[in-house]
């Protein structure tokens, strides 16, 4: 079984692959985009998602990971959807030409694509929510989510306001969920017609900012999510959650609300085994004392510092969509930092060795069985 | 007038058209030449012009040796057999 690692810089995709997950061949593909989320389909095709602040945004897609042809359509809003005002303000200074003046609303980057039950669905910023059923050939708005009642009252995070988290249920292709930054967690139920905020048990003191949220999509009740505010659980579906930092690192943000902070999440789905990388609060972003760490939970509720092989004096960050798992056995896991190293595992976590370096920052990783 | 028109592609671009540095588009302005590549080529529309229909802002061109921003693609007129440079606006440092 070769592994491959499609990890997304702002300069092009890095593709890493292994037959043994201990030596890597690396390829850098789609050179000059930055590519910014990636996933395969059930055939194997796998969509990576670029944008340019010059050029736009687009999905080019491949079958083996060398030769990527660019798809016709890409998810765009409708030339009358009005934009948020906060948003623009953050993403402006790369409006060289003053668009956003017009006050509309643009897909200005893909942060995350998704496969399920034969759709590929795509979370952008300025927030929204797109599927194709006809895998990428074609695009629409889920307008119950883009026209949400609330979206006047939606904040945008740091990075503006995106919807970077889609997770759907194995089980129930009418239930799924979007984490947006700031807005919160939402779930709908019928099949993207209404979606309820969940965000019960989360500190919302400072509002919603979910960071990532990862669960195995056959036992999709239960869910793991990194907030800005702490590493959380859900075990009804996202209906209520509950703080689970036991082990982890928590340090101080900058309100004084003390919890663990970071971004990336991913599951290996056979263990069970949840993976977090904690930073030192929201005005440092990076591991604590210089010695980056992943924390690993087996129980799904006590966490444990693996950091073998992993360096310290190392004063990088993890992005929310840095971090991957090969769902082989044992499992593989992987993360890029924002100083372009990338890591791995391939004993469930235990272990480390870098896997590349050099690259510029590191934006997305997703790992694929090939 | 309607004539063939002859655009260079940013290298960036021509990853969109399988490599071509050079496409062909028809048009009596710059911008119906634009519009013409976007018919012809979807993929390579989705870079050419936004949501709102309009042309990218950071796009540029050179005709003749003149600079036309994208705001001037609509009334800047192209002769049969011009050939454009299309190009990004410079910006970082």
């Amino acid at each position: 079984m070769t592994v491959a690692l499609v990890v997304g810089t702002p300069k092009g995709a890095a593709v890493l692959t292994s037959k043994d997950r201990r030596s890597w061949d690396s390829e850098f593909v789609l050179r000059g985009w930055p590519v910014t989320a990636s996933v395969a389909d059930d055939r194997g095709r796998v969509y990576a998602a670029v944008n340019s602040p010059n050029y736009g945004v687009a999905i080019f897609t491949s079958d083996d990971l060398k030769t990527w042809t660019q798809l016709p359509a890409a998810p765009r809003y409708r030339p009358e959807d009005r934009g948020n005002p906060e948003h623009h303000r953050i993403v402006s200074q790369m409006d060289f030409g003053g668009v956003l003046k017009g006050g509309g609303r643009f897909v200005d980057q893909i942060w995350t694509l998704h496969f399920a039950h034969g759709a590929l669905f795509a979370g952008v910023s300025e927030a929204g929510l797109f599927v194709s059923r006809d895998r990428g050939m074609s695009w629409q708005p889920i307008d119950g989510f883009n026209e949400h009642p609330s979206r006047d009252s939606w904040v945008p995070g740091f990075g503006g306001l995106g919807a970077h988290t889609i997770l759907t249920d194995g089980n129930d292709p009418d239930r799924m969920w979007v984490g947006v930054s700031a807005a919160g967690f939402f779930r709908t139920d019928d099949g993207g017609r209404t979606w309820a905020p969940k965000n019960d048990g989360v500190n919302g003191d400072m509002g919603q900012c979910v960071h990532s949220v990862t669960h195995d999509p056959k036992n999709a009740r239960v869910l793991f999510r990194q907030e800005h505010r702490g590493v959380h659980r859900s075990d009804d579906g996202g209906d209520t959650w509950q703080v689970i930092e036991d082990g982890l690192p928590v340090g101080e943000l900058s309100d004084g609300h003390r919890c663990s902070f970071g971004f990336p999440s991913a599951m290996d789905r056979r263990s069970g085994n949840v993976f977090v990388v904690p930073l030192t609060g929201d005005n440092f972003r990076f591991p604590r004392d210089g010695q980056l760490a992943v924390y690993r939970t087996s129980d799904g509720r006590n966490w444990e510092a693996k950091t073998k092989g992993l360096p310290s004096n190392c004063f990088t960050a993890v992005l929310r969509g840095s971090m991957a798992a090969d769902q082989l056995d044992p499992g593989g896991v992987y993360f890029g930092t924002a100083s372009g190293a990338v890591y791995g595992s391939s004993d469930c976590g235990e272990s480390w060795s870098e896997v590349a370096s050099g690259l510029p920052r590191i934006m997305s990783v997703e790992a694929y069985q090939r | 007038m309607s004539a063939k028109v002859q655009v260079r592609l940013p290298p960036v671009l021509r990853t969109v058209m399988g490599g071509l540095g050079e496409v062909e588009g028809e048009g009596g302005t710059i911008g119906q030449v634009l519009t013409d590549l976007a018919a012809r080529h979807p993929a390579l529309g989705l870079h050419l012009f936004d949501e709102a229909g309009s042309p990218r802002r950071n796009i540029v061109c050179l005709h003749r040796g003149e600079l036309i921003r994208a705001r001037e693609f609509a009334a800047h007129t192209v002769e049969p057999g011009a050939r454009l440079v299309m190009t990004n606006a410079l910006a970082g440092g």
